[in-house]
């Protein structure tokens, strides 16, 4: 039996030197020293050894193992290494197909949640509007010039697709819940193609109504905004200006960010999206007292505020990027979605 | 409006040290925004956007009187410097008969200079009309334009002897042929204001532009100065229809206090006689019936702190307003403000008078305060559930397109909308589906030879009776390069995760393409928001292969016919197919036990049964 432990061993071991991998490992484990294995039937046949031979076999038997059970553990460990020094982790992976949202839909995201972080409710109000809601309710006469079929697209009865979002305004006074915190998010439409302008573009309605709101207030909302959507190095400034819903009424510009504020690109010819460095975000106001009244709202015990931004220009203002021409954005190419 | 402003005309009526840039940054703050400053040869200009209720602002003198009251609230000095203005009148009354028509027009006023000496106008007129934009033509001319540049009142010089002895103001007829000073031919479309010599003919399309037939040459040896305010609303379509945006229309049609004829006329025959050599030759003809007068308002203190959220003296309030030239007086909490005619327009209600005083006061110097409170009420689910729907598709390589809702008659569908004044053909309908501009969309997309999926979340506007149309929310989208399964498989995995059971994933062939196009509204009260825990079976399925002789049938339909046969069959997965034949890969599964092999063999007999009574497909 000492014959064919030794013997056993020296297989064991040559083969286990032989071995290119940690499957054959395996496998030579399991033929040696598995439930069935050659050398743990061996182990088992003690038993059947007479006692005063069994204890000095028994010795050798486990010497053995040991021996076995080392020269698997180094030979697996210069496998690993082996191995280890062979696997290339500089080769490509397999991507899953990936897809892209809109700029659009990134941006009407980003801003509503912004708004929704300061207790603004999203809404949605008609594209396709009546003359009250988009023009006499917001205290626009008949003859005001965004009235002319100049700069409004009008429909066959007698409707026009909605020029702002300040259609909203009226219809959420409506409703007759106080106080009024929302967002409107809605497609608009203007008769006007070119660099800056696309005939349909979005535009986000924010509309505040509640006792004792101040300037301070809107202030306040679109400081927050600006800080939160375009971050602290970008600066805003409040400008006069005159709208018809709104009194006060102001205009709101941000330091542009295809010029850095200069006004001047690095090629030395000036900015063509922006004035002097300045962008214009978009109009914001004190709710014009007959808007209120309109909406059967009482003007002497609630006040409020609204402004009415371009999703696509407030987008474009952003950091990073830098779109020549916001027409643009309502390419299909993919070779343009993709970037985004 | 913008309007080009030269820094020297501007110093002739505001005496500051301010320079141009500081100038430029007080005013945008709490005034006109000055957009940019321009050197134009000798001259600095001032690009500046005055809102269109303040046309009493759009003019050098206009600029100086905001500038006044802005500039000393950062401390800087200014006063305003009053234009020259000559007295000079003559005894004798105009020689020609004006008539009127008091609904076309608020005020005339007309004035006879002879002697003129047609010749160039001194440099600095020259140079300053120029950077304003205005080509120098001649002395006469020009001091007209240089008076409304300095005063932003309009006004037109006529060859006094090309004019008859009338002058009718009154509405043309329609057809009326008329040829303007820049050689542009007219037919009147009926009710534009023009002025009339007597004999039918018309001599100008008053505050728009002159005509040819009564225009100041070099021979010109007399001229009537006519200013005068036609109503604005009959301006602003004149000049619209007959493409004439000249600098005086667009004045005139934002309706200019007719009370500064007075001092603008005064100040221009000033001119004339300093640079042209003229003498007034006549009274002035002055026809005003209802001058324009001031008004007043009456603000409460409290209703001045509450809009601007912070409370400023009674002091710094009158001091405001009388810098812009409003007369005011306090009586205990409340002010009287009298509100001068040139800004009557403008200023009609207390919030009118906050702004005043806020705007010069300084926005910037305004607290920010985040309103309180919120909304309590529950949010609308279908935006995050477009959102969604959205990120799951992109998740799944989907492009998301935004296509334009306005359409060619092709695109739009049935009965759809259609525009009254479309920018052109392919924008002339209001779609009533998306597909058919997705299909457009992928036609910039043919260099593409990869598998691509677009896909859009938009309105569609389905008109109703008289009423306005509906608009519905679809969910649309294209596959294109894409195998049928594939495709398939994105809108059966969105289904699935969103939880909608009621509604066939289903795609429709176009050409090589596959489109869909659903109602988010469906889609919304079909999905469920959460599913429903079933147990984890207790005991082991048994799962087994069939390869049948399908030929022509339908997959689907085999798939509905073996998971019908028997209660115990829990899946009924397609595996692939091959010539006539397709591999399923069925699972039977008892809730309450181990199936034994004989209930199995039971049941597989029963689904062939099935499928040779019902659709004649056997065991291949």
């Amino acid at each position: 039996m000492h014959e064919e432990v030794s013997s056993l061993r020296s297989e064991f071991i040559s083969r286990a030197l032989a071995t290119q991998n940690h499957d054959e490992l395996e496998a030579l484990r399991i033929e040696f020293l598995g439930r069935n294995g050659r050398f743990t039937a061996l182990l088992k046949s003690l038993k059947d050894i007479e006692p005063d031979k069994r204890r000095q076999m028994g010795e050798l038997l486990n010497q053995t193992k040991k021996i076995l059970e080392e020269t698997l553990a180094t030979q697996e460990k210069e496998t690993t290494q082996k191995e280890e020094k062979k696997f290339d982790d500089t080769i490509p992976g397999i991507q899953p197909p990936i897809g892209h949202l809109h700029l659009v839909t990134q941006a009407i995201d980003e801003i509503s949640r912004v708004f929704m972080d300061i207790g603004f409710v999203r809404r949605r109000y008609p594209e396709i509007e009546t003359d009250f809601y988009a023009f006499e309710g917001l205290n626009m006469p008949s003859t005001h010039a965004a009235r002319d079929e100049w700069e409004t697209f009008f429909v066959e009865p007698n409707f026009l697709l909605t020029p702002h979002t300040s259609n909203g305004q009226v219809r959420e006074m409506e409703r007759g819940a106080l106080p009024i915190r929302m967002i409107n998010i809605s497609k608009t439409y203007r008769r006007q193609s070119d660099i800056s302008h696309v005939p349909m573009f979005h535009q986000f309605e924010g509309l505040v109504v509640d006792q004792n709101i101040h300037i301070t207030h809107l202030k306040g909302t679109l400081d927050y905004f600006a800080k939160n959507f375009f971050g602290e190095s970008r600066k805003t400034r409040l400008r006069p200006y005159n709208f018809r819903f709104t009194e006060p009424s102001f205009e709101i510009d941000i330091t542009c960010g295809v010029c850095n504020g200069t006004g001047k690109l690095p090629s030395g010819n000036s900015c063509k999206l922006c004035k002097a460095g300045w962008l214009e975000l978009g109009g914001a106001g004190m709710v014009h007292p007959n808007v209120l009244k309109a909406g059967k709202i009482d003007p002497t015990k609630y006040s409020g505020f609204a402004f009415g931004w371009g999703v696509e220009r407030t987008y474009m203002m952003k950091s990073g990027i830098q779109i020549p021409d916001i027409r643009m954005l309502y390419s299909t190419d993919l070779r343009f979605l993709r970037q985004f | 409006m913008d309007v080009l402003l030269t820094d020297s005309l501007l110093r002739e009526f505001l005496d500051t040290k301010a320079n141009p840039q500081k100038l430029a940054e007080c005013l945008s703050l709490c005034g006109p925004s000055i957009e940019k400053i321009t050197k134009e040869g000798p001259e600095t200009v001032y690009h500046i956007e005055v809102t269109t209720n303040r046309v009493d602002a759009a003019s050098a003198y206009g600029i100086a009187k905001e500038a006044v009251a802005i500039l000393p609230q950062f401390g800087l000095t200014a006063k305003l410097v009053k234009p020259a203005l000559s007295p000079s009148a003559s005894k004798k009354e105009l020689d020609i008969a004006i008539t009127i028509d008091p609904k076309l027009c608020e005020r005339f006023t007309a004035v006879k200079l002879t002697d003129i000496e047609v010749s160039d106008s001194p440099q600095f007129i020259k140079n300053r009309l120029t950077a304003m934009g205005q080509r120098p033509l001649n002395n006469v001319i020009d001091i007209t334009n240089y008076a409304m540049f300095a005063l932003g009142i309009p006004m037109h010089a006529f060859d006094y002897d090309k004019l008859g002895k009338t002058i009718i103001v009154r509405e043309a007829k329609k057809h009326e042929k008329f040829v303007t000073l820049d050689d542009k031919s007219h037919t009147a479309e009926g009710g534009e204001v023009v002025f009339d010599n007597g004999a039918g003919e018309i001599i100008d399309l008053p505050g728009v532009m002159g005509t040819k037939n009564s225009m100041v040459t070099s021979a010109t040896k007399s001229i009537l100065l006519v200013l005068e305010h036609i109503d604005h609303h009959k301006v602003r379509s004149a000049s619209l229809k007959h493409e004439e945006r000249t600098n005086a229309a667009i004045l005139n049609e934002k309706n200019p206090d007719p009370n500064e004829i007075d001092s603008a006329l005064q100040f221009a025959l000033f001119l004339f006689e300093k640079y042209a050599k003229g003498h007034v030759a006549s009274k002035v003809f002055n026809w005003y019936p209802k001058p324009r007068t001031e008004h007043t308002i009456r603000v409460n203190k409290d209703e001045i702190d509450t809009m601007l959220g912070v409370s400023l003296s009674k002091k710094d309030i009158s001091n405001i307003l009388e810098s812009l030239q409003f007369k005011t007086k306090w009586n205990e909490a409340a002010i009287t403000v009298v509100v001068p005619t040139s800004r009557v327009q403008d200023v009609t209600i207390p919030e009118d008078i906050i702004e005043e005083i806020a705007r010069i006061y300084g926005y910037f110097r305004l607290p920010s305060v985040i309103p309180e409170g919120f909304v309590n009420e529950a949010r609308n689910k279908q935006f995050d559930f477009e959102m969604k729907i959205k990120r799951l598709l992109a998740g799944w390589g989907g492009n998301e397109v935004y296509t334009l809702s306005l359409v060619s008659k092709a695109m739009a569908g049935e009965k759809a909308m259609k525009l009254k004044n479309p920018l052109g053909g392919d924008g002339e309908y209001m779609r009533t589906e998306l597909t058919a501009s997705l299909v457009e969309a992928t036609k910039v997309n043919k260099h593409e030879s990869l598998p691509f999926h677009l896909f859009e979340i938009s309105n569609v506007y389905i008109p109703q009776n008289k009423k306005l149309p509906v608009e519905e929310t679809h969910l649309a989208g294209i596959f294109v390069n894409t195998d049928y399964r594939h495709a398939k498989g994105v809108i059966e995995a969105l289904f699935e995760v969103l939880n909608i059971k009621k509604i066939e994933p289903k795609l429709m062939r176009l050409g090589k393409n596959f489109v869909y196009e659903y109602r988010v509204e469906d889609l919304l009260s079909a999905h469920a928001e959460h599913t429903k825990y079933r147990a984890i079976p207790l005991f082991p399925p048994q799962i087994e292969d069939f390869t049948l002789l399908t030929n022509d049938t339908k997959i689907g339909e085999v798939i509905s016919v073996i998971k019908s046969t028997h209660e115990h069959i829990s899946a009924v997965q397609f595996i692939g197919n091959f010539e006539n034949k397709a591999s399923f890969r069925v699972t039977y599964q008892d809730p309450n036990k181990t199936l034994t092999d004989s209930e199995v063999s039971k049941i597989r007999a029963e689904i062939l049964k099935n499928l040779q009574s019902t659709l004649d497909v056997v065991e291949a």
